[in-house]
């Protein structure tokens, strides 16, 4: 039998130490496993204890003997009820867990090891074959064609798991940047795919796989929308002890919301960024302490947008409501009239009518664009699309005619 | 090894092992800002306010939560710190309350100071408060979720110092995170044992005492109402923590320390510690009285052992009536060494206790009991012994003169008919068996007046047999100067009340009393010279007859023998307060200077008129003893399930039947476990004080 500490497996965790260091690190009584729900909901956990309940059983099994504890445990969150008689079956001891502070009251105590239950799976899978590629259960989501839970060796980079799981971007798009690690990840342009999906490089930008998540976000994107958002879910995680977490991710979500709608202020780009670098020296815990990475990992790649956003009140990919109009595409605009519903009365058309929306009693409400068939209802930012002041016959309008267009057409009608 | 030596921004501080950065600092009164550093709570480091840098390592430290270590060199000032506090400064202020000066807590709070020490201001920040009601529910503690800025404290001191765990940090209706009672509870639901820990460890006026529940004052006394209202002092939450835990002679002695007459107290004290009680807010005040009855119940004058005698002095010292007051000054005079003699008019000692106070209520065998322990302690009692003059005293070679005389001459209304017949006062007729006076008991009795003693009037004349008794008094119900229970009691065994009326004349048959003509009064009020202004209701005019008629509207002091006094326009002694009486070794106390009050107003005043005597003789005036241990006491309270809820007992009256007619005590005090149960409901307002107090940078030497 190999030596316990010459096993090479890493805590599938958040943070992915060597497992071994831990094991000699004191005398261990007993063995706790977390099978427990992913703070963001992802299905990993689901997923290992359906398709691998057994052999990570078999690990924990191992490592008892091993290490010579008394007893084992496994921790299910309370919705993973029906997986306990699985462990019981094996005389595996569960217990449910339903508020994480109790739990960690309960279990974290001295002499407890406490182990990812996916751990398990790597150290079954190690001991079955010392040259097996540790993998990790992550889940691929967003702007790709095919998301799912994938389990993902450890080495490959970013692309090839947009690639060669998600099999590549939705179609028509590009991809923006990444977000690797759940709602405290870090955030990779498109120019950083080739980054291995290992836990030092991720560690090494601040991200620690708070799950295991991988969000692919295209070009339609606003990172200042997005950051705001998960700002406002990170803020949600403290516990409130720590000042600068309690307030300054609150804080940082508040800035971000108003420079989607138009309040950004002179200065906004340096307060975000000393809240985050406050954050990561200043509180006591790896919550405080991350909840900003995917602020100030994208305000370094995108810190351009940022201010724009704040400074000119841009938004170039047309999502924030406050820095765009709606307007109706003259070309495709089929003259059906489902758009007449406007509550704010606002369209103007008729029967077979191109059909126009007055800016300046149009609420932005976005209506009109999901009940329209044809995806004619369009939005602009700065520049104001070439369009008919009048309803006028569907078909019959081009930019020339109308005489709206700037520049060439204008020039050659003269 | 057990010193460490480290360096403050320049300063060698020396500390224990073991001891944290803010702990050295503060014991040299350097100032290092704060906010959830409090020194009798378990440390945090949430606040941020306590960086410091320390040389040779990366980042800062918060100092409150790293230990002091040989040869450390900490810098509590820096450009980076100083950005580093105000950004944790600038956020809590963009989820506070902008304006302080509407605040309870103006210029009382830390978070205002730290906002002067470091001079922030939240314009860089989005304001981030979304304002909430004040939760004013609860009748002893405010709470002002809007003023909160989560430093724990109150969570920590509620948990950890304790024990009872009530508050933490939950999400509020915005998901964000907020201090707040556990499952949102109301306090009182929550078990909240109001202790008030809370309040005092807040650093903002997030959490307050509702106004009006402690006096201004210095904190140590105001704090604890009950033993702050006791006239005499007396160290309530002590005993009544004493009994609860088992320790009855003990507790009987914290009564002694600092009155000779506890068990007359449990009896009939006008117990101002209950009206003070802040527990009568929540569901009836602590039967404070009950519990010291219980407590002097079981005395076993153990504390003797402990009571100090000074040196006899061969003073000699007279004192003047042997009530409450004057034996009581005669007590601690005897204990400081003085030879005192104490001149009864009346046959008996104790004055209104023996003589006024009927037995029903206070047996003469209980004031005996007493009596004999001070006279144990070298008082001499002369009864029957009226004296006529100052003269006669300082002939009898008395140094000083403490004229305790009382308040013992009824007041008979000038009202057409007073003179009649079966008219009488009411100290004379409480007195009717003691001096013999000639009464003839009639079978229908009219008591005009509506204090205690016109209670204590009505309630023997029915003891006597009288078969219609009244008691008519000026006063509406509820207004009354007499106790609610006498009032009750009173009516149980057949008392007719008539409130607010006001007497005509006494009508006569055949020149005996047969009855009082009164007028229904609308309102009346006392000007500024105690005189009545009444406004009364037109041809209200009735008679309530009765054959026998008790005024009991007052009493006086017989001071007749003592002309040189200077009195004032109530025929009271003149005195500085503490019982002089401008002339030179002539004191006063007791009822003949503050009018007819209490047993507890006259121990008071005596133990006053004790002391200054002392000094006047040469003595250092100090009468305090301490006859118990110094507590030891635990903070640690722990939860009491239903503790808000936990109800009032008190003493239980004897049946109607048993006591109507006889003159034997007609209450029975708590059984041991009543007594317990009773003490439990105590919300030991002094463990508040007993919390260090927060200091400001200010008070700090160095800043």
């Amino acid at each position: 039998m190999m030596e316990t500490d010459r096993i090479e497996i890493f805590g599938h965790g958040i943070k992915g130490r060597p497992s071994a260091e831990r094991w000699s690190s004191r005398e261990w009584k007993e063995l706790v496993c977390l099978f427990l729900e992913d703070q963001s909901g992802c299905g990993n956990m689901a997923y290992l204890l359906e398709h691998h309940l057994d052999e990570a059983i078999s690990g924990m099994e191992a490592l008892k003997d091993r290490l010579q504890l008394s007893s084992i445990c496994a921790l299910l969150s309370k919705n993973y009820e029906r997986y306990a008689e699985k462990f019981k079956v094996k005389g595996i001891e569960t217990k449910l867990a339903d508020a994480t502070k109790e739990t960690q009251k309960e279990v974290f105590k001295e002499g407890v090891l406490v182990h990812h239950g996916e751990t398990m799976l790597a150290l079954h899978q190690y001991l079955e074959d010392e040259n097996y590629v540790p993998h990790k259960i992550v889940t691929v989501t967003g702007d790709i064609m095919e998301p799912g839970i994938y389990e993902i060796p450890f080495g490959i980079t970013l692309e090839e798991i947009i690639t060669k799981y998600g099999k590549g971007v939705t179609a028509g798009k590009t991809v923006k940047f990444i977000s690797a690690g759940g709602g405290m990840g870090a955030v990779y342009g498109a120019d950083e795919l080739n980054t291995p999906f290992t836990y030092s490089s991720l560690l090494k930008d601040g991200t620690m796989l708070e799950s295991a998540k991988i969000e692919v976000f295209s070009n339609d994107t606003c990172i200042v929308g997005w950051t705001s958002e998960r700002m406002l879910l990170n803020s949600r995680k403290t516990c409130g002890t720590c000042v600068y977490c309690r307030e300054g991710i609150y804080q940082l979500f508040r800035i971000l919301q108003d420079a989607t709608e138009g309040k950004g202020r002179e200065g906004d780009v340096s307060v975000m960024k000393e809240i985050c670098d406050t954050l990561k020296a200043g509180t006591l815990c790896d919550i405080g302490r991350t909840a900003a990475v995917p602020l100030s990992t994208a305000m370094k790649k995108f810190g351009e947008e940022f201010e724009k956003h704040i400074d000119r009140k841009i938004c170039q990919s047309l999502s924030c409501i406050s820095y765009v109009n709606f307007y109706i595409d003259p070309a495709v605009c089929n003259g059906c009239g489902q758009c007449m519903t406007c509550p704010e009365h606002a369209i103007r058309g008729g029967e077979n009518l191109i059909h126009i929306i007055d800016t300046d009693l149009c609420s932005k409400c976005g209506k009109c664009s999901k009940v329209c068939s044809s995806n004619a209802v369009k939005r602009y930012g700065t520049v104001k699309p070439a369009l008919p002041s009048e309803p006028s016959e569907v078909g019959s309008f081009s930019a020339e005619s109308n005489g709206m267009k700037k520049g060439l057409g204008r020039r050659r009608r003269m | 090894m057990n010193q460490v030596k480290i360096e403050i921004d320049g300063m060698e501080v020396y500390t224990q092992k073991g001891k944290t950065i803010m702990e050295a600092a503060e014991e040299a009164d350097i100032y290092i800002p704060h906010l959830c550093h409090h020194p009798d709570l378990h440390e945090e480091g949430g606040c941020r306010l306590c960086v410091v840098e320390i040389n040779g390592r990366e980042e800062s430290h918060t100092a409150c939560t790293t230990l002091a270590e040989e040869g450390m060199s900490v810098t509590t000032k820096s450009e980076n710190l100083d950005q580093m506090r105000r950004l944790s400064m600038e956020l809590m202020l963009a989820n506070h309350v902008d304006d302080c000066t509407t605040c309870p807590k103006y210029l009382k709070c830390e978070l205002q100071s730290l906002i002067q020490y470091l001079g922030v201001s939240t314009s860089r920040l989005r304001r981030t408060l979304n304002a909430v009601n004040v939760e004013t529910g609860n009748p002893l503690i405010i709470r002002d979720p809007n003023r909160c800025v989560a430093c724990g404290r109150c969570v920590r001191v509620c948990r950890d110092v304790r024990g009872v765990g009530i508050l933490g940090f939950h999400k509020n209706e915005e998901v964000r995170t907020a201090v707040g009672v556990n499952g949102g509870l109301a306090l009182a639901k929550a078990d909240c044992r109001f202790c008030g820990a809370c309040v005092e460890v807040c650093p903002t006026g997030a959490l307050q005492d509702k106004k009006g529940t402690f006096q201004e004052g210095n904190r140590e006394d105001v704090l604890i109402p009950c033993k702050q209202e006791c006239p005499a002092g007396i160290n309530v939450p002590k005993y009544v923590r004493l009994i609860k835990e088992g320790k009855y002679e003990e507790a009987a002695a914290v009564v002694r320390e600092k009155a000779p007459f506890p068990k007359s107290l449990g009896l009939v004290c006008m117990r101002f510690c209950e009206s003070a009680c802040r527990r009568k807010e929540i569901n009836g005040a602590v039967s404070i009285r009950e519990l010291k009855r219980f407590a002097a119940g079981h005395d076993t004058y153990r504390w003797k052992e402990k009571s100090v005698f000074k040196p006899q002095t061969g003073k000699r010292v007279a004192v003047v009536g042997a009530g409450p007051a004057g034996l009581t000054a005669a007590y601690y005079l005897a204990k400081s060494g003085h030879a005192v003699d104490v001149f009864e008019k009346l046959p008996v000692a104790g004055g209104m206790l023996s003589a006024g106070i009927p037995d029903y209520r206070l047996p003469a065998q209980i004031v005996e009991e007493e009596i004999a322990v001070i006279r144990e302690a070298g008082v001499k009692i002369f009864t029957n012994r009226k004296i006529s003059s100052l003269e006669e005293l300082k002939n009898l070679g008395y140094e000083a003169i403490l004229i305790a005389a009382g308040t013992d001459k009824g007041v008979r209304i000038p009202l057409p008919g007073a003179e009649l017949l079966n008219v009488h006062v009411n100290i004379d007729f409480l007195r009717r068996n003691l001096l013999s006076t000639p009464m003839e008991l009639k079978d229908s009795v009219v008591v005009l007046g509506g204090g205690n003693v016109a209670f204590d009037c009505a309630r023997t004349a029915k003891r006597l047999g009288c078969r219609e008794v009244s008691v008519v008094c000026l006063e509406e119900e509820g207004s009354m100067t007499a106790g609610e229970e006498e009032i009750t009691e009173a009516r149980e065994e057949g008392i007719r009340i008539y409130n607010g009326r006001t007497f005509v004349r006494i009508i006569e048959n055949g020149g005996k009393a047969a009855g009082v003509l009164c007028r229904k009064v609308e309102s009346f009020t006392f000007d500024e010279n105690r005189k009545l202004i009444l406004t009364v209701k037109e041809d209200s005019d009735h008679v309530i007859s009765g054959e026998m008629v008790i005024f009991s509207t007052g009493q006086k002091p017989d001071l007749e023998s003592f002309e040189e006094l200077t009195l004032n326009p109530r025929g009271l002694v003149e005195t500085d307060g503490s019982g002089n009486t401008g002339i030179k070794g002539v004191f006063a106390a007791g009822d003949a200077v503050t009018g007819t009050a209490s047993v507890i107003q006259a121990i008071a005043g005596a133990r006053k008129a004790a002391s200054e005597i002392d000094r006047y003789l040469g003595g250092d005036g100090n009468i305090e003893e301490c006859l118990t241990e110094d507590e030891e006491v635990n903070g640690f309270i722990g939860k009491a399930e239903g503790f808000a809820d936990f109800g009032r007992r008190t003493y239980r009256c004897i049946s109607l039947d048993q006591r109507k007619d006889n003159f034997h005590l007609m209450t029975e005090g708590f059984e041991e476990t009543e007594a317990i149960c009773e003490a439990e409901r105590c919300l030991q307002c002094d463990l508040r004080p007993r919390l260090t107090r927060s200091r400001f940078w200010t008070e700090y030497q160095y800043k």
